[in-house]
């Protein structure tokens, strides 16, 4: 798979890196967060405890919900998702083909959630813009999306920064030890990767043994 | 247009592609890095109706920025990239835009009603192939290349430190407040004054560019 080689690039390793001192660090800070649903708002922060996110706390099948996250919570959710193949696509409102994409990933969760791998959207639009927030809730809501979907809390080009992206969309691939074992982007103009790409990773990794649980309740 | 402007020195494409690919990755590029010689090509077409190709730009300095007109990065920093070339005006600096994506929103019919719409007072051109924007590694919009008078790459990346958006309500947004590093800007500026550039690599914030398959 071309786009897989993105990995073995000195550019993805020192970004890598960066995320993996993001991870180690991000696992010591916890703050509150915020759940958006499709029709409230909360901005009460529920009581912190190891592994009690909101991936733990929503029920993100009986309504399309969209979760703020900062970059430590989100690394948080991630480490609270270890156990299982986890399916991350990077998405925003104001990427085009993010958008095009968007329905894809969801068909694919449902054929593939039945095996035990999780997907999750992860929002990289303008949390400082409410309209911006609330048309990515649209979005979902029309998509019907309900997996578990997150905004990140971030400025956005520091949320870029400490995810280590170019740009989106992009998909990460996680393995049950939460290792990120699939980088698809689209950082190299000659290795863009396609749905195919996503596709067959899951498939190789499912494959292989590796998704490890069964579908988690909420 | 001509699609074939790179088959007219083939080898030399390749030659360079190759050496790209193989040594000069930046820390935000993954084909490129500082240094790398201005890819040639040909007959691009503009939105003012003309071509243009490499060999026609004379001036010291050459401006390569990659935009697409859907973007709303793009939509967002228009404004501050027609300021900067008129703040150039005058100097031995040319600046050229790009567009690489094959969407209708931003073949060459869009890009001559939104040059048209928001002042663009440079030469915008359509890379319908798709060449130069994967010979210099162009993956967002915008994203700038600065050259010098030898054709070496000296900068690459954003326009400035706070990538703006417009959002739907028509009013730009900038991320991170009213800009304090305009890198662009600054690197003409000390080329200009045949200093070395400081900052010679950021990371370009916006649209990805859509490359054909």
């Amino acid at each position: 798979m071309g786009a897989q080689s993105n990995m073995r690039s000195d550019v993805s390793s020192k970004r890598l890196c960066a995320a993996l001192l993001f991870v180690v660090f991000g696992l010591s800070a916890c703050g509150g967060r915020e759940t958006e649903s499709s029709s409230s708002v909360s901005t009460t922060a529920p009581p912190e405890t190891k592994r009690s996110t909101a991936a733990s706390s929503v029920d993100w099948s009986s309504e399309v919900q969209l979760v703020k996250v900062t970059h430590p919570q989100w690394v948080e959710e991630l480490e609270a998702m270890r156990g299982g193949i986890v399916v991350v696509d990077n998405w925003a409102t104001w990427c085009a083909p993010c958008l095009e994409r968007f329905p894809h990933m969801l068909e694919m969760a449902k054929r593939w959630t039945p095996q035990g791998v999780t997907f999750v959207s992860l929002s990289l639009d303008d949390r400082d813009d409410p309209d911006s927030i609330e048309q990515a809730r649209e979005f979902l809501r029309q998509q019907d999306a309900r997996i578990p979907n997150y905004l990140m809390d971030e400025i956005i080009p520091d949320a870029f920064d400490r995810l280590g992206l170019l740009g989106i969309p992009a998909v990460f691939i996680y393995d049950s030890k939460g290792t990120m074992v699939h980088r698809l982007t689209g950082d190299d103009p000659n290795r863009q990767y396609t749905e195919e790409d996503v596709e067959e990773a899951i498939r190789a990794m499912v494959g292989a043994g590796l998704k490890g649980r069964s579908p988690r309740s909420p | 247009m001509d699609q074939n402007r790179f088959k007219r020195t083939p080898l030399l494409a390749i030659v360079v592609g190759s050496l790209a690919v193989a040594c000069f990755a930046g820390e935000f590029n993954t084909v490129i890095d500082i240094g790398a010689p201005m890819p040639s090509f040909s007959n691009l077409p503009a939105t003012d109706g003309s071509s243009l190709s490499s060999g026609q730009l004379k001036e010291d300095i050459v401006v390569l920025v990659f935009l697409a007109n859907h973007c709303p990065w793009v939509q967002g920093m228009d404004g501050d990239l027609v300021k900067l070339v008129t703040e150039t005006k005058g100097k031995s600096v040319r600046f050229v835009g790009v567009s690489v994506n094959h969407r209708e929103d931003d073949r060459l019919p869009a890009m001559k009603e939104h040059a048209q719409k928001h002042g663009y007072n440079f030469t915008y051109v359509f890379d319908e192939s798709q060449q130069l924007g994967r010979a210099l590694g162009a993956t967002r919009t915008p994203e700038y290349f600065v050259f010098g008078k030898n054709r070496k790459l000296a900068y690459m990346g954003a326009i400035h430190d706070s990538p703006a958006r417009r959002g739907r309500d028509g009013e730009v947004h900038y991320t991170k407040g009213t800009p304090t590093a305009f890198h662009v800007r600054d690197a003409i500026q000390e080329m200009l004054a045949g200093k070395p550039v400081s900052v010679a690599e950021t990371r370009a914030h916006g649209c990805s560019v859509e490359y054909a398959k």
